[in-house]
């Protein structure tokens, strides 16, 4: 428990000040003309959700709501402005020393309130709950929702929140440097043919969890040469009669990350399984990399390269 | 215990029925006449016996006394008024009843359930007045009760429940009490105490009472006057020593005459 | 005249000494749970800061020890939350208690004739239909009072539930107590499985629905709180006034009638309050379990079945309950505080059935 302490509460004053004004309309966006890396304060950014966020300074005081965030933050050089992380967090190591504010995937508001932040990084699509942005926005507090559905999202991401924190160079080499990475691999798989692939995120009580149809797990497959077989775009969740039908040429098995009881054999060995394809030709990879093929975050591109190793082995010797 | 057998002829009645008819819908059916023309009418300080076989239309008679159910034909008045002109609250503060089967909630203390005969009184939100607490007091005296108190009412036995039930139906010191047999459960001292009661009430207060009884010989004890119910209607209505005649008794309760007159106590009283 | 000492003391309801301790202990244990709950939480706010902050908003000249954040997270974060299970558990507790009354059955709840089903579907509704919203023209009224839909839509849902209830059990002529509790357990299973349908179908909103359905007072802020405490403490209040009624509505429909109870609008003036009341305390924290059903018990067994202290004792044991239920909810981390109250409730019911049982066979 942190002890009661002074702290310089002038940005939350000036935040309160802001919030109380008549809405003005906000000085247009800061172009390219002006200084690289110095952005002019206050901003205004329109986040994923379609929101105009208003910050009045350059953060100093980040809480972020979600892995993918912290990773974008640390990844541009800002880590040590991180005040509250998720418990989910794992990288870079020295995040393990941030304080956490979402246990268990729910938001403490009382402990992002205490980590007194004038930026929090939210995720989109529910995964942190729109009542939790809802009252995080009322609290006063700018929050930048950020929910990429593809892999050219992340890296504008990348560059949205290098524009919010006053890191548009970082950002920029950061960028070009995935981009560049993106490129080797397209060339890389380019003219293949592309497997029907499916990528078990999970299996539940019998529902199958994969990339949901337009997310950006699918669009990660796609770019790594694959031919994404995909569930419904809601749940994410595939019924076995598609799935049977879709006839993957090739499994691969992200929960076999976290889960030793997933294995090739485990999966040939389910009922109704040794019908597709990929089983009867022993097409099945065990994804250790699934933490970052699956987080929206700067070390994407070292999942996409998992990916496409996995689906071209050939490609890459 | 005789002075005011008769009705005085100053008091105007406090109960009157004329010509009530009343009868339950059925669907489908031709309607099931429970009471049929019956006409009776109670004054202050009369004591009333109310006999007739299961079925014979008593209890109905009741409901329709207090205007629980609306009289097909006929009508029904009370202190003067149409019983369909008083609000509940007015009918209950001149009548009480206590019906056949009351529930008895859980918890309640003996004194808690008589005070809840006080309702049709209360004046206050919240608080209870001198005033009912001394019609407790005397309605609990009256109904032989006072040792029962502070007792939880579901946990008393039968016959003590009924004496509470009593006392709570006198706390509400109507002018006319209905009472469904009120000597069910009560052993033989205190059917013959509750009669007493009662008796002594209608010759010091003018209560009138009207009680359904079923022992011919413990009516006859109390010399009441009688109406016997047969079939919804009024068979017969007088002294207890004209009605209880073993012949009478006999064809309307549907029982041999020599078993009349053992029932009625031995022999014909009255001469 | 042996009976004038016995008795004097006993007649005119509980005396005032023992209702001065019911009421009493009642409020002291409820002031206290409230303190306990806004000093804990998962931010720590020393006792002394705490009564600092207060002075400070009140404008008594303090020296400030406590870091910036404290203000903020124990006035807008905790105050409401703490104040929202306070007002929802003297609801539900109050309701219980009539309801109970009312249908003359001890395992009746506030949402037994339809409140909760009809409260689900309408939250239901405006979270996974939110496109429904304008052709309702609620949107901007809501908006205009700062709450949110599915508040309003709850308490819209709850009272037309009951509503329908009301008019199908009046069809089969008398409506008696039984046939209402029957057509409410029929009508909510039959919104409930629309709710099921709704549930199905709604995809990424699934984890906001579920949590509505388990009840929180997460979403509780203050412009729900202003529309929804009136309603709950003025209709709770009003329901305390009759008291009378409820004691007598125990001894069966005949004796109650015959000590004045004018039976159909007596208890139509009932169901309406009490609905209200759990109408409004749906709206405000979704279905929380237990509460409705177990505080009047336990207030019972404490003090008795008296109304007069039973219905305000209730209300104040419910707001205990909730509150403390939902300090540990938020202690936990996120549990939501309807799995609290089933995780003590649940219990509570099974040993209650059981002193039930004991109490049959052994006379």
């Amino acid at each position: 428990m942190p002890a009661p302490r002074i702290r310089a509460f002038a940005p939350l004053l000036l935040i309160l000040a802001l919030a109380c004004q008549p809405t003005t309309p906000s000085p247009s966006p800061p172009t390219a003309s002006t200084a690289p890396s110095a952005a002019a304060y206050p901003l205004t950014l329109t986040d994923d959700a379609g929101r105009q966020v208003t910050l009045p300074a350059e953060p100093g005081r980040i809480v972020s709501l979600a892995p993918s965030n912290t990773e974008i933050v640390c990844a541009l050089d800002a880590c040590d402005r991180l005040v509250g992380v998720t418990d989910f967090d794992d990288y870079p190591a020295e995040v393990a020393d941030i304080p956490d504010v979402v246990i268990f995937a729910v938001v403490d508001i009382e402990l992002v309130v205490d980590a007194d932040p004038d930026l929090i990084l939210a995720a989109g699509n529910e995964l942190t709950p729109s009542a939790v942005i809802t009252e995080l926005t009322d609290l006063g507090y700018p929050v930048l929702v950020l929910y990429p559905e593809s892999l050219d999202e992340v890296l504008e991401n990348i560059e949205l929140i290098g524009e919010a924190i006053s890191a548009r160079d970082q950002a920029a080499a950061l960028t070009a440097d995935m981009e560049d990475r993106i490129q080797a691999v397209t060339e890389a798989v380019g003219g293949a043919t592309r497997p029907r692939t499916f990528y078990e995120v999970g299996v539940f009580e019998g529902a199958i969890y994969t990339a949901g149809e337009d997310s950006f797990l699918a669009s990660v497959i796609t770019v790594a040469g694959g031919d994404p077989i995909t569930g419904d775009p809601l749940t994410t969740s595939i019924a076995l009669e598609d799935l049977l039908v879709a006839d993957p040429e090739l499994i691969l098995l992200g929960d076999a990350a976290y889960d030793p009881s997933v294995t090739p054999e485990a999966v040939a060995a389910r009922q109704g399984w040794g019908a597709i394809s990929a089983v009867q030709n022993g097409q099945i990879v065990v994804m250790l990399r699934d933490p970052v093929i699956t987080r929206p975050g700067p070390r994407i591109v070292d999942g996409l390269e998992a990916l496409a190793r996995a689906i071209h082995p050939d490609r890459f010797d | 215990m005789s002075q005011l057998r008769q009705p005085s002829p100053y008091s105007s009645p406090i109960l009157e029925l004329k010509e009530v008819g009343f009868g339950y819908h059925r669907r489908g059916r031709s309607d099931r006449e429970v009471l049929r023309g019956v006409s009776l009418s109670v004054t202050p300080g009369e004591l009333v016996a109310l006999l007739g076989p299961n079925g014979s239309g008593k209890t109905t008679l009741f409901r329709v006394a207090v205007g629980m159910l609306l009289a097909r034909s006929g009508s029904v008045w009370l202190d003067g008024r149409s019983v369909m002109d008083w609000t509940r609250r007015e009918v209950a503060q001149r009548i009480a009843i206590l019906p056949q089967l009351p529930t008895v909630p859980d918890g309640f203390r003996v004194e808690e359930l008589v005070e809840m005969g006080r309702a049709p009184h209360a004046r206050s939100r919240f608080g209870a007045s001198a005033e009912d607490a001394e019609a407790v007091e005397r309605a609990l005296i009256d109904a032989d009760a006072v040792d029962l108190v502070g007792r939880r009412v579901d946990e008393l036995s039968g016959g003590e429940r009924q004496r509470v039930l009593v006392a709570m139906t006198l706390a509400q010191e109507p002018r006319l009490l209905l009472l469904d047999e009120p000597t069910q459960h009560l052993d033989l001292a205190h059917q013959v105490a509750l009669l007493a009661t009662l008796d002594r009430l209608r010759r010091t207060r003018g209560l009138a009472v009207v009680a359904v009884l079923h022992d011919p010989a413990l009516t006859a004890l109390a010399d009441p006057r009688v109406v016997l119910l047969s079939a919804g209607r009024v068979v017969a209505d007088g002294p207890a020593a004209e009605v209880l005649r073993p012949a009478l008794l006999a064809r309307v309760f549907d029982i041999s005459v020599p078993t009349a007159l053992a029932l009625s106590g031995g022999s014909p009283r009255g001469t | 005249m042996r009976a004038s000492v016995a008795t004097r003391s006993l007649v005119g309801g509980p005396s005032l000494g023992r209702a001065t301790l019911a009421i009493g202990g009642a409020v002291v244990v409820f002031l206290a749970s409230l303190g306990v709950a806004v000093d804990l939480g998962s931010v720590e706010v020393g006792l002394p800061e705490a009564i600092g902050i207060i002075g400070q908003r009140l404008g008594l000249p303090v020296t400030e020890t406590w870091a910036s954040t404290a203000p903020t997270i124990l006035f807008e974060v905790r105050l409401p939350r703490v104040l929202a299970g306070a007002v929802v558990g003297a609801g539900l507790g109050g309701a219980g208690v009539v309801f109970q009354a009312l249908l003359r059955n001890p395992m009746a709840d506030p949402y037994v004739i339809g409140t909760a089903a009809g409260a689900s579907l309408g939250a239901v509704l405006a979270i996974t239909a939110p496109v429904l919203v304008p052709a309702l023209a609620l949107g901007a009224g809501t908006a205009w009072l700062g709450i949110g839909l599915a508040q309003v839509l709850a308490f819209a849902g709850g009272l037309g539930a009951v509503a329908l209830v009301l008019v199908i059990a009046r069809q089969g002529g008398r409506s008696n107590m039984v046939t209402l509790l029957l057509t409410g357990y029929a009508v909510s299973s039959l919104v409930a499985a629309v709710v099921a349908l709704l549930l199905v179908s709604s995809g990424r909103a699934l984890a906001s629905v579920v949590g509505w359905l388990l009840g929180s007072l997460g979403g509780a802020g203050y412009p729900e709180l202003a529309v929804a405490a009136p309603l709950v403490l003025g209709a709770s209040a009003l329901l305390l006034f009759r008291w009378r009624t409820l004691n007598l509505l125990l001894l069966g429909d005949e004796a109650a009638a015959g000590l004045g109870v004018d039976l159909v609008p007596a208890r139509r003036g009932l169901v309406l309050l009490a609905t209200l009341v759990t109408s409004a305390a749906v709206a405000l924290a979704g279905t929380i379990g237990f509460v409705g059903l177990v505080v009047p018990h336990l207030v019972r067994l404490a003090i008795g079945p008296d109304h007069r202290l039973l219905l305000p004792v209730s209300c104040l044991g419910g707001a205990v309950l909730l509150v403390l239920a939902d300090m540990l909810a938020r202690l936990v981390g996120g549990v939501p505080v309807g799995v609290v109250t089933a995780l003590i409730g649940a219990p509570f019911f099974l040993w209650l059935l059981h002193r039930a049982a004991g109490a049959t066979t052994t006379p």
